[in-house]
């Protein structure tokens, strides 16, 4: 009698852990789908922000896109950590070697987001970098690529790295090596 | 033996979910309502550019409340009916086909407030050019405040920035040109 008591008493405690365990696997799911849509409109306006700080030269807000240790690879081999960046796009502006006229924005599109993990996502987009032509009107005067890893600290999405792909203008093109 | 299994998994499942699920269903749907309503907002600020382009007079009125302010540096039109005259006004029949020119709506921005919204988004205004190529013309800030009423977002203020050209050269050109929006 004990043992069919002792039985009856294991199969239950059995079920329970398996019900609880089913409970949570079902749950989930859904969690995790919903935590993805905030995690998609987080990461638009970290994407965003890298532009409207940069138009309104908020040089400090700019570097905090990349937390401590998100690395900015401008391109050209130029890169900076952190808040440095905010400090390397400062004198870039300071310097305006291409001569751009003000006002200037950056325009964005063709945003893609994948994510790689719980805190971690992978996002392409590009933009047209617009300066006023002769007559003031909008003028594409850049066009580029970004590559970003992305990371999620402190429930704060950041750039853990951001590489610029210049499109237009091209690049030059490396010397090919048939040529003296 | 089986049904008497699945009958204590629905029993013990209960007291899970309602231990423990419930407060973060809870947070879950806040989240969620957040999501729905910034994606809701962001489709306010695509179609008013279709319908603007589109020249859906109507339903471009409709997407502000019935006192909603459309305003730029040199005008200001209160209410959908004065908001419809403008477009009347300036871009003459609805429904008549548009293939002179097109808005590209970017950036947006948008902060949440409960019922009430803030958003901004960048605009620029392509025209067809002489030689038949797109010519971005006019470049700007749209600055909106929005509200939910009955369940829909509707734009309760909206100001036109226009930055590139200034809103003073934009009219010197348009005065010389066809009219536009």
């Amino acid at each position: 009698m004990d043992e069919d008591y002792r039985d009856a008493g294991a199969q239950a405690m059995m079920q329970r852990l398996l019900a609880i365990a089913l409970s949570l696997v079902l749950a989930m799911p859904a969690a995790a789908q919903r935590n993805e849509t905030v995690d998609r409109a987080a990461i638009h306006a970290l994407l965003v922000a890298y532009g409207s700080t940069l138009d309104a030269r908020d040089f400090e807000g700019f570097g905090r896109l990349f937390g401590k240790n998100g690395v900015y690879a401008a391109g050209g081999g130029t890169e900076a950590t952190g808040a440095a960046a905010g400090q390397m796009m400062r004198k870039i502006f300071s310097a305006n070697t291409l001569g751009f006229r003000e006002p200037n924005f950056h325009l964005f599109f063709n945003e893609v987001v994948t994510f790689v993990g719980p805190d971690r996502a992978r996002a392409t987009s590009m933009s047209l970098y617009m300066v006023p032509d002769e007559k003031n009107r909008p003028m594409a005067a850049l066009m580029a690529r970004y590559e970003d890893e992305l990371v999620r600290t402190d429930d704060r999405w950041t750039f853990a790295r951001r590489a610029v792909r210049s499109l237009i203008p091209a690049p030059a093109a490396p010397p090919s090596p048939q040529q003296p | 033996m089986i049904v008497r299994g699945f009958a204590l998994c629905a029993l013990l499942f209960l007291p899970v979910t309602a231990g423990f699920a419930q407060p973060k269903s809870n947070a879950i749907e806040a989240r969620l309502q957040r999501v729905e309503d910034e994606l809701a907002i962001r489709r306010v600020l695509v179609d008013y550019a279709a319908f603007l382009d589109g020249r859906d007079f109507a339903r471009y009125a409709a997407l502000f409340t019935t006192d909603g302010e459309w305003s730029n540096a040199t005008a200001s039109h209160k209410g959908q009916a004065a908001i419809r005259q403008m477009l009347e006004g300036t871009l003459g029949k609805p429904g008549a086909p548009n293939r002179a020119n097109f808005h590209i709506i970017s950036n947006p921005q948008v902060d949440l407030d409960g019922d009430h919204a803030t958003a901004t988004s960048r605009y620029l205004f392509v025209m067809r050019a002489p030689d038949g190529r797109p010519q971005p013309s006019l470049a700007g800030i749209y600055k909106d405040e929005l509200v939910r009423q009955a369940g829909q977002w509707k734009i309760r203020r909206r100001v036109a920035d226009d930055i590139m050209p200034t809103a003073d050269e934009w009219t010197k050109i348009i005065a010389t040109q066809a009219p536009k929006p």
